[in-house]
């Protein structure tokens, strides 16, 4: 009967510590040790295998009791797909004309760190991310040079056909300025936990 | 049903380091003695080895300290003591656990 008890549990144990393989040697050898003297603690030396294997069942599956060693699952933090679905958005269509800023959506779209809410957000800003002061912005640059007459007298330039100092320079405030601060918020939210 | 047995698990899995922090809160205590008592608790621990990772995990966090001592009968034990930080940590997890368990008994005996 001892030979019985001892061979339980040396078995029992010898599961446990292959089970644990996948641990860090340090808290595998704690795990092992901690059980055996569990079982030291547990049983008699006169136990019966009644007794050895209720205390085995009690104890529960090896497997379990490395599934609860093994660390928590982190929640999925910020990653290259995060950052890729912002940069796509945001300039993405300069590279890539429109089909850029799509693939920043389907990022934007299939990333679980974003709440619906803050998909919609980082659509509905975005008609093309940086892409329309990229256009206006060198719309602008060919309006100017062409509203400038070069003649034998010298260049003059018709000041009323070329865009206002307001344009010139609020324009691109008001196109950079949402897409920059929606980038931001969405790159926070997608480090924060969920 | 599967869901239930899930959000069970996961409650108990949460409250149990609390639990072994209460067992702690008076007096320092060795691993074969937590796991006994948290085991005769019917509902409370599903198998009693996974408890050991559990007092590993708070060593590491910082919320219990190991000592080992003699013992009278058979080889040393390793005794667990709760540390200052360990007492913050019980301390705002009764507070929420106590509004947490009214809310939800509250809410529980509307729909009963």
């Amino acid at each position: 009967m001892k030979t019985m008890t001892h061979r339980l549990t040396d078995d029992y144990l010898r599961r446990l510590d292959r089970a644990a393989g996948a641990l860090p040697r340090q808290d595998r050898r704690e795990l092992v040790a901690d059980i055996r003297s569990h079982l030291d603690a547990l049983l008699a030396p006169d136990a019966t295998e009644a007794d050895v294997r209720n205390a085995l069942e009690g104890l529960g599956d090896p497997d379990d009791i490395v599934r609860a060693a093994k660390p928590e699952p982190k929640p999925r933090t910020r990653g290259a797909h995060e950052i890729f679905a912002i940069l796509f958005i945001l300039v993405g269509s300069i590279f890539l004309p429109i089909f850029g800023w799509i693939i920043g959506v389907g990022l934007l779209l299939s990333s679980p760190r974003w709440s619906a809410g803050q998909k919609l957000l980082g659509v509905l800003v975005w008609p093309g991310g940086l892409f329309p002061l990229f256009l206006v912005y060198s719309g602008m640059v060919l309006s100017t040079s062409t509203s400038c007459v070069t003649s034998s007298a010298g260049t003059t330039c018709d000041g009323d056909s070329g865009p206002s100092a307001w344009l010139q320079v609020g324009l691109p405030v008001v196109l950079v300025l949402p897409p920059i601060l929606v980038a931001a918020y969405l790159f926070r939210a997608a480090g924060r936990e969920r | 049903v599967v869901l239930t047995g899930e959000v069970l698990s996961q409650l108990r899995r949460g409250a149990l380091e609390y639990c072994v922090l209460a067992l702690l809160a008076d007096a320092e205590r060795y691993g074969f003695e937590i796991v006994r008592t948290l085991g005769s608790i019917d509902g409370m621990v599903t198998g009693e080895g996974t408890l050991y990772p559990l007092l590993s995990r708070l060593k590491k966090d910082g919320f219990v300290s190991t000592t080992w001592r003699d013992s009278d009968s058979g080889p040393p034990r390793k005794y667990y003591a709760i540390t200052a930080e360990g007492r913050r940590a019980l301390a705002d997890f009764t507070t929420e656990w106590l509004r947490f368990r009214d809310a939800v008994d509250t809410i529980l005996r509307g729909a009963a």
